[in-house]
Parts: structure tokens; sequence; C-alpha cells
């Protein structure tokens, strides 16, 4: 009581209460219904996806109803491992491995490979190193489209395997620009600090570097496994035989295959889109501070 | 623990840029000496070239018997303190402390017994869990000594290491390290820019100008027997006054020095004290007069004193320092070498124009204000006299 006479005694009478812009009640519902309006468009794709795969293929497409959960099971899933479940149409567990082998190796070999190329090109002094650079530069504005043909002739004879997925994605000009950018802003007297206490360019690297490049390895970690779990035109050329083929590729031939049953599709695409969730969940701290701070945006 | 010897070190950027033209120095074992100078005169440099951080151009760097030019900074054995502490920002205290012997793969029971031994040593026991973002700017200056003091290096290298402290901190942080670097016992190469730091820590106090050392002496021998008018100038604080003069001896061995329309008397006797004077011509000369060379003597004779009008007046508390016009061409390093080209006729004439400010610092203190007329007598015995090189006559 007697703290809220002190409040209330400290502004004068006669002027008026200054209100913030943007505080009031009205403004403030205005801004969240933007917000929410601006996430459903994003979101009711998704949603549209996940309750539709719990639900029979004809209630699926039944407009907007097709929203409400109702009669909700999961037959969807049962039935894509149905589906795919023999030699000939192949095993669903094993597109799943196919993807998860392919994509574990492009991220972690791209992480190892990538930054310490950068760091070579952002600390390191050696002959060339300009010259490398800009060809990496360069190499960032070429689409992966541009280079499938010759690539394709190159690996003609390890067509069928893991490693012909893996290998021509794992050194990628992109993360490597990421990972300089990011390595060049760091402060040297940090790296000086290590080199006077004894580490050699490894054990910097290793030992202060990457613990404080945590924001651009989550970074180039969630851009690296989108692009790979998302690969389709490289598979489509490379793969044919069911054991080696990617989630995505099989989600197309799941489309072209009658009879088409949507339940089971959006099943699958929820299967699919499952993990990419929970790597940027795991990620997304470090990514929104890398997105914040380095400007990398789009 | 081990002396750091310079023989013509030299620093050449690949621009061709001369950062350091050979400098010789010996830096004595356990001795803690500083380099001091304004921005740009090479003293990081130099301390990084010891380090092993920049490479050397030319001659040899010694640390204790061994040349290290070629040798890596684990190779040298030194320990740096870095101006923004350089703590690696996602280890705790103790991590930190303690990087250096994990990378000289010591058992990590040894590890911890120095670590603990250096954290008591400078009150950081409570702290060794913490993350360096969650320290105070002083006990990050601290967990920098105690990664420097674990390793028990050869010397320790220190690069303006109080300068993100504010005043107070930097004072006590200053005795902390003067007092552990006596209690080491390690040698010590101390850089900073600041003229008190050098002159409160040091044993000996290089001053550098240019890549160049200008004078290496014990703080109170720059203080009192500057070798340069760049030294004079740089040290003490209200700096010296410095102004160009015409100097005239008589055939009895005494003389008089110009200071605007007045001559100062110089007896035989303080003639006398500078040997040096004997093979210096009569005619223009630098004039040097600390701060404290001025007494306040309002009843003086006015013929043998100086009537000025006090324009700033700092009252602070033990002293007054006290600004005034002269009736003098003010001089300083640059000009007086510039001005060793012009012919004697050229100098007289410029030397008796010009006016200047000077400070004078009256002890005990004076209650004055700005505008009064003050009576100021000079010591003539407490002169600088500097040569047309701006080399010190003695």
């Amino acid at each position: 009581m007697s703290a809220r006479t002190a409040t209330a005694s400290t502004v004068p009478a006669d002027e008026p209460p200054v209100r913030r812009k943007g505080t009031g009640p009205l403004r403030k519902a205005g801004n969240y219904l933007v917000m929410i309006v601006i996430t459903l468009v994003f979101v009711a794709p998704i949603l549209y996806m996940v309750i539709g795969s719990f639900k029979p293929s004809d209630e699926v497409l039944n407009g907007l109803a097709g929203f409400l959960p109702k009669d909700l099971s999961l037959d969807n899933y049962a039935g894509v491992f149905d589906r795919f479940n023999s030699p000939a149409t192949g095993y669903f567990y094993n597109f799943y491995l196919t993807s998860l082998i392919v994509s574990v190796v492009v991220v972690v070999g791209g992480l190892v490979v990538n930054s310490m190329a950068a760091y070579a090109l952002a600390r390191l002094r050696w002959r060339g190193r300009n010259g490398v650079l800009l060809a990496v530069i360069l190499l960032v504005i070429v689409p992966f489209e541009a280079i499938t043909v010759p690539l394709f002739y190159l690996l003609n004879d390890y067509r069928n395997t893991y490693y012909v997925q893996f290998t021509p994605f794992i050194a990628q000009a992109f993360s490597v620009y990421l990972f300089y950018t990011f390595f060049v802003g760091l402060p040297k007297q940090l790296e000086e600090a290590a080199r006077i206490d004894g580490a050699g360019p490894w054990r910097t690297f290793f030992y202060i570097v990457v613990p404080m490049s945590k924001p651009v390895f989550a970074s180039v970690t969630i851009l690296t496994f989108l692009s790979s779990w998302g690969a389709f035109l490289w598979p489509v050329m490379m793969v044919d035989q069911p054991q080696f083929r990617p989630l995505p590729l099989e989600i197309s031939v799941f489309l072209g295959q009658p009879p088409t049953d949507w339940g089971q599709i959006f099943a699958f695409g929820v299967m699919l889109v499952l993990p990419l969730l929970v790597v940027f969940l795991i990620f997304q701290r470090w990514f929104i501070q890398s997105v914040a701070s380095s400007g990398l945006k789009g | 623990m081990a002396s750091i010897t310079y023989q013509k070190m030299r620093k050449v950027y690949d621009d061709g840029t001369e950062a350091i033209p050979g400098m010789d120095l010996e830096v004595r074992d356990g001795e803690f000496m500083v380099f001091v100078g304004p921005s740009g005169c090479g003293k990081s440099t130099a301390l990084r070239m010891t380090a092993g951080l920049e490479d050397i151009s030319g001659g040899r760097l010694l640390i204790g018997d061994q040349v290290v030019n070629n040798k890596s900074p684990q190779e040298r054995d030194i320990a740096m303190v870095f101006q923004d502490y350089a703590l690696y920002p996602h280890m705790t205290v103790g991590q930190n402390m303690g990087f250096a012997l994990k990378m000289m793969r010591i058992p990590k029971a040894e590890i911890r017994k120095r670590v603990q031994e250096a954290a008591d040593r400078l009150s950081l026991t409570a702290l060794l869990d913490r993350k360096p973002k969650n320290l105070s700017g002083g006990q990050r200056q601290r967990v920098a000594m105690g990664r420097a003091i674990v390793r028990q290096p050869q010397a320790f290298l220190m690069d303006e290491p109080l300068s993100n402290l504010d005043a107070k901190l930097r004072v006590q942080m200053r005795a902390e390290i003067d007092a552990l670097q006596h209690q080491l016992g390690v040698t010590t190469l101390y850089v900073t820019h600041d003229q008190t730091e050098a002159m409160t820590m040091g044993d000996r106090v290089a001053v550098m100008k240019n890549g160049r050392i200008q004078q290496c002496a014990p703080p109170q021998e720059l203080y009192d027997e500057p070798a340069n008018v760049f030294v004079a100038g740089f040290i003490g604080s209200p700096k010296m006054n410095l102004f160009h003069s015409i100097l005239h001896r008589d055939d009895h061995g005494a003389g008089t020095l110009q200071f605007g329309p007045k001559e100062l008397a110089l007896s035989a006797e303080t003639i006398a004290r500078w040997p040096g004077l004997r093979t210096v011509p009569d005619g223009p000369i630098t004039v040097g007069l600390r701060p404290e060379s001025f007494r306040y003597t309002p009843d003086a004779d006015p013929d043998e004193s100086l009537d000025v009008e006090a324009s700033v007046v700092e009252m602070l508390g033990n002293e007054t320092l006290v600004h005034f016009v002269a009736p003098v061409e003010q001089a300083s390093d640059a000009d007086v070498r510039d001005r060793a080209q012009a012919s004697d006729e050229e100098e007289s004439i410029l030397a008796g124009a010009g006016q200047t400010i000077m400070v004078s610092r009256l002890v005990p203190p004076v209650r004055l204000g700005e505008g009064d007329a003050v009576r100021l007598t000079l010591d003539t015995t407490r002169l600088y006299l500097f040569d047309k090189q701006g080399d010190a006559i003695r």
C-alpha cells in the first residue's frame, strides 16, 4: 500500500502518463494477430501433413475439413512399412539407413574437412593462399547441376554404393566460405596465447578455435544436413538398386505407384521430415546466434 | 630465469617498413625492464619478436645463452600477458591456468598442484571453476598473471596488461605485479605507453622512439639525466618545459641564457657543472626546465625573478600547478632536429621570438586564481641543456 502511494506521488498530477509506442493492449493484440497469421501460413502445410498422416486417405483430401483431427490412427505408418517390405520394393528401414549414413558422413566429414581448409585459409600463411581463396569464392556460385555430368563420368564405376552418394558432397565451397568468414573474425590474440602456451596449429585449432566456433559449426551442420537429407538429383543419376536408395528418391517412387494413398504419402513425408526437425532443434540455439552475428540471411 | 639479449635485432615488414632498425640491449637475469614510448615506437613489436609471434628480420635475439631467432614461442620458454588478457572463453579459470601445462603433457596431478599454488598466491582459489565472462576486469587480469606464473618460465612478457583497468584498479594491480615479480625474481619485459607505470615498476626503463632505444636507465636517472630532448619531454608529469634560447659566456666563466626579453644569469660554478659545455660554442641552445624548478617568491627582486599571469591554476592539494605564457619559443624533439640545419643567425632570431605555455609546480601549495599575477624565481642549477642535435650537454 505504502509502495503504491509512494509511486503515485512521484507522478505529477497535471502531466498525462507517458505511454510508450506499441505497448497499448490493442496494438499488442494486433501485433500478435499478424504474427499468428504469418506463422500459420508457414506452418499450415506441415500441420496438414502431420494431421493427414494419422487419417484415412479419403478424409485427407476433404478440403479444409482435412485439418480437423478425428479418427486418428497409426495405420498409414504401418502401411508404409508394409508397402516397402520386400526385396523388389526395398525395405523402408533401408532407405532410412541409406539417408542416415550418407547424411552423417557428409555432415561429419564436411565439418572436419571444410573447417580445417577454412582455418588454413584464414590463419596460416602459405604460398598460393589468395588464389585458393578466390577459387573457393568462385566455386560458391557454381550450381551443383552444372557439374553433375562431369561428376557422373568421373564416378560412374561407383554407381549403387554409399560411397558415390557422399563423396562429392564432403568438400563444399560454401561451407569453407562460411567457416572462413567466421574464423577471420575471431580475435587473433587467443590463438597467439595458445602458441605461447605451446600449442601448434593443430592443437590451437582443436583446443581453442573449434570450441569457440559453435555457431558456425551448428550452421554448417544444419545447412549440410538439410541439403544432404533432401538430395534427389544425384541419387536419381547414380542409384537404381533399392538397397542404396535414399528416402527422397523413394517418396517420388511412392508417389508414382498406384494406388495413390495420400495418408501413407503424408506418413512417409512426416518420417522424412522428422530427422531434419531433430537436427534443427539440437543446433538451433547456435544457428540463430550465428545468423544474428554474421548477417547470414536467406 | 634467464637474461634476454638483443644484438642489432631488426624488424622490416613485407612492405619495406622498418619498424626496428637495430636494437641493442641486455635485460639482466631477474630484471624488470619496461619498454615505454608513444604509439608506433616499436615497443610492442620488440616484445612480440621476443615472444616469437613476429619474425626477426636481422640481428640476434638470445634468451640465456641460446640464440632463439628461429625457435617457436614454446621453445623459448616464456609466458606472456596480453593487453586484453586473451583468456580462453570456453575454459574455466583453472583450465585457462593449466592449459600451457597440459600442452607440455605434464601429469594431471602436477597441473592441479601448480594451478592451486598459483591460485592461492593470486587469491583466485574461489574462482577456479568460473568462466572468464563471469569475472571482473581485475580478476581477469589476475587470471592472466596466474596463467603466466604456473609455467615457471624463463621470462614474463607483458603487453600493456593494465590498460583496460580503471585508474584505481590500475594503481593496485601495478603494485601487485611489481611485488609478484620481485617475489618470483623472473626476468620481465613490460610494455606500456604510461610513463607513470614505467617509472614506478621498472628496475630500468627503455624509452623508445621510431624503433630505437633513446635511453635505457633506472627511472630516477631517466628523470634526472635525460639523454636527449625526446626523453626529457617524455619522462615527467607535467612534462619538462623546453624552449629555445641563446647562450652567452663572459671571460670569467659566468654567462647568461636568454629568456625572452630577460636574461637568466648563470654563475661560473653553475656553468662548471656541465663539463660538456666547454665544447659547445656560444649561441643557440635548447633549455629544459622541470616544473618544480620554479619557486613562488612574491617578495623577490623583480630583476631576478619572472612576473607572469596565471592562465590555468590546478590546485592538487599537496601542490599547485600554475600554467602561464612565457615569452620564449617552445622547443620539441621534432623542431630541435629540424632546426639543427638552420644557421646560428636564423636560430638567434627564432629563439628571441615566440610564446609558449609553461607549467610550474609550486610546493607547498599556493592559493591562486586564474589571471592572478605571479612572481616566480628560477633555480638555474636545475636547468637542462641540449645541443643543436637535441642531445644532452653534461
